[in-house]
């Protein structure tokens, strides 16, 4: 049976390198893509802050009186103030109480147009400053006290990280990565499993190979296993990608994503990464190779897929944020065991029972599914389909 | 040799209720020889065909191929027919080698024997300008024999063609008839379906005529001939169809 599976298996495979476009769309193309997208959004985002610190904004401060505040808002803020009233060409408009005079307990107001990114970063900036004109009025109120601002400073507080030295920023890192991995590796195998099988059936090839000696479960095994693996190679390339990308946008994303934690990529960690990605591609690929058979034609296969594929993005959203370390009950479910179990690979947090778990428990689904996509082809109701 | 005695199967229909498709069908098919069957579109040919090539099993009744029952030798009677559909349209980026080869390794054939049979029938069916070349750069008719070559690259004793000609050109289809008629003449046994009279007028020695599951007549063509007075297949073909007001529909 092994034979016969690996004969069809090394076929797809064949027929899928020999196509030089799909070869890099697959491949290659998340290799360029995840560095061209990340390095894009990590450009624009540079480009949007440093305009918005060099923007010349058009301010009217009210019933302020007092320069210092203005001298303390000019040393980090270009702007012309405004005498005007309020208008369209207005960007932000500061509103101390009538009649202030500093050290007055008062509340400033702040306007601004929350749709602009420039006004948001100038709003920012103002209300810092603010905090430190109150803290310059405070300082000077205590020392006609003879007391000085740090000597009522009395707590101080230090934050200390007890995550292993080897885990510490990694969070980034275990939270966006699974999330990807799962979305790419569904997409991934998605057009390749649904043309292996509902396309052969649009092209009436499945029935030669049918009426072949081979059996069922051959047929459904070596087309899992050309997915898995066109989907695994997917997923591979996409993660390669995604660490380029983080390495050269890592002053963008953080020192933490990469800068001193690359000693996560252990040989044990990636191995285990690599089953991990496995049997996750395992169940992508049985899952829509089922579901292709299930289907009468590419159209019902679609169809069929589309729920699957937006529950599936909804697990990677949902378990984007959650904590790595879960409780062991998530483990006996199928794909969200498989994004905890590269959470805890990429945070160095592996817990052995859990990812044995996951092995065991994503292996028999996809034995469960071989099994079913084979009694598909002995299924009349299919057979009429082809 | 195909023998097919007392043949029954129903699908399941709207609200449970079975859909007789095949009824008491029984015909032979014997070497040297090509057994025609015909029939509208939906009369059972395909269900026929597809029960002889072991996909559907039979609700009542046996098929034997060879003398292999097609549920009990499954995997026998496979080893020795070769089934072709018009449905089969072969794409992609491999080349017919090695779709050939792809099969042959299906059929457990061992490489001597496959580059044997490759070398035979890209010969006979003259595909030596286009064996290496992507099955999805062929014209229709290189495609067609490419799949006739993917179905019988391991020399079936039995093979079975569901109107292999629907949808080619008259240079394509002429491969097709032309190829199943030195199969014959090999000596192995040959089932065809069509709707095509002046094809099956032309190539089957006996005839079965399906009409709504029903094998209405199953004999020579000159016994068909004498019997309906008619010269023309398809006038004898009409007489039956409007015997049993199928013609009122159309």
């Amino acid at each position: 049976m092994f034979n016969d599976s690996v004969i069809i298996f090394r076929k797809e495979l064949k027929n899928i390198f020999k196509d030089k476009r799909t070869i890099f769309a697959i491949f290659i193309l998340p290799l360029i893509l995840m560095p061209v997208i990340f390095s894009s959004i990590s450009y624009v985002s540079t480009l949007q802050e440093k305009d918005a610190e060099e923007n010349v904004y058009n301010i009217i401060i009210e019933n302020s009186g007092d320069p210092v505040f203005e001298d303390m808002l000019r040393s980090s803020l270009q702007f012309s103030e405004n005498e005007d009233e309020y208008n369209a060409d207005t960007d932000l408009r500061i509103v101390f109480p009538k009649g202030y005079r500093p050290g007055d307990i008062s509340t400033v107001k702040i306007y601004y147009n929350s749709l602009s990114s420039k006004a948001k970063y100038a709003a920012d900036v103002i209300a810092g400053i603010l905090n430190s004109y109150e803290s310059s009025i405070n300082q000077k109120m205590l020392e006609s006290h003879g007391l000085s601002l740090s000597e009522l400073d009395n707590i101080n507080t230090e934050k200390i990280d007890t995550a292993p030295e080897e885990s510490q920023g990694t969070d980034f890192l275990s939270m966006m990565i699974p999330y990807m991995i799962l979305i790419y590796i569904f997409s991934g195998s998605m057009s390749i499993g649904l043309d292996t099988t509902a396309g052969e059936k649009d092209r009436g090839s499945l029935a030669s190979l049918l009426v072949n000696q081979v059996s069922r479960s051959s047929i459904a095994l070596g087309k899992v296993f050309y997915v898995i693996v066109a989907g695994l190679m997917n997923s591979i390339s996409s993660f390669l990608g995604l660490i380029i990308a983080f390495s050269i946008n890592s002053k963008f994303f953080g020192d933490g994503v990469f800068g001193g934690n690359m000693n996560i990529f252990t040989l044990s960690n990636i191995l285990t990464l690599l089953v991990s990605l496995l049997t996750l591609s395992g169940i992508a690929a049985s899952l829509i190779v089922f579901l292709g058979s299930l289907a009468r034609n590419m159209r019902e296969a679609s169809g069929y897929i589309t729920p699957i594929y937006i529950i599936v993005i909804v697990m990677g959203v949902v378990t984007m944020t959650m904590d790595s370390t879960m409780g062991t009950g998530l483990f006996f479910i199928p794909i969200i065991n498989s994004v905890f179990s590269m959470k805890e690979i990429l945070t160095n947090q592996l817990n052995t029972v859990h990812f044995i778990i996951s092995t065991v428990i994503n292996l028999g689904f996809i034995s469960v599914l071989v099994y079913f996509t084979s009694k598909l082809f002995n299924s009349e109701r299919i057979i009429n389909t082809i | 040799m195909v023998e097919v005695k007392e043949l029954y199967k129903s699908f399941p229909g709207k609200k449970g209720k079975k859909t007789d498709v095949l009824k008491d069908i029984n015909f032979k098919a014997e070497p040297g020889k090509i057994y025609g069957l015909l029939g509208p579109n939906g009369a059972g040919k395909t269900t026929t065909l597809r029960s002889v090539a072991t996909l559907l099993k039979p609700d009542k009744g046996t098929i034997t191929v060879n003398g292999f029952d097609t549920i009990k030798d499954a995997g026998k009677v496979r080893s020795i027919i070769g089934f072709l559909t018009s449905d089969m349209k072969l794409s992609g980026n491999l080349s017919p080698k090695e779709l050939m080869y792809f099969f042959g390794e299906l059929n457990h054939l061992k490489e001597d024997y496959i580059k044997k049979r490759i070398t035979e029938l890209s010969d006979y069916l003259g595909m030596n300008d286009f064996l290496d070349k992507p099955i999805q750069k062929l014209s229709t008719g290189m495609k067609q024999k490419a799949s006739i070559a993917v179905s019988i690259i391991h020399d079936p004793e039995v093979i079975m063609f569901d109107e292999p000609t629907n949808g080619l050109d008259i240079l394509a289809s002429k491969i097709v008839v032309d190829f199943l008629y030195d199969y014959k003449k090999s000596g192995k046994t040959v089932i065809l379906s069509t709707h095509i009279m002046s094809e099956a007028e032309k190539l089957c020695d006996s005839l079965g005529i399906i009409m709504d599951g029903t094998l209405v007549e199953n004999d020579t063509l000159e016994n068909l001939r004498e019997k309906y007075s008619e010269e023309r297949l398809e006038n004898v073909f009409f007489k039956l169809a409007s015997e049993r007001g199928l013609l009122k529909n159309v």
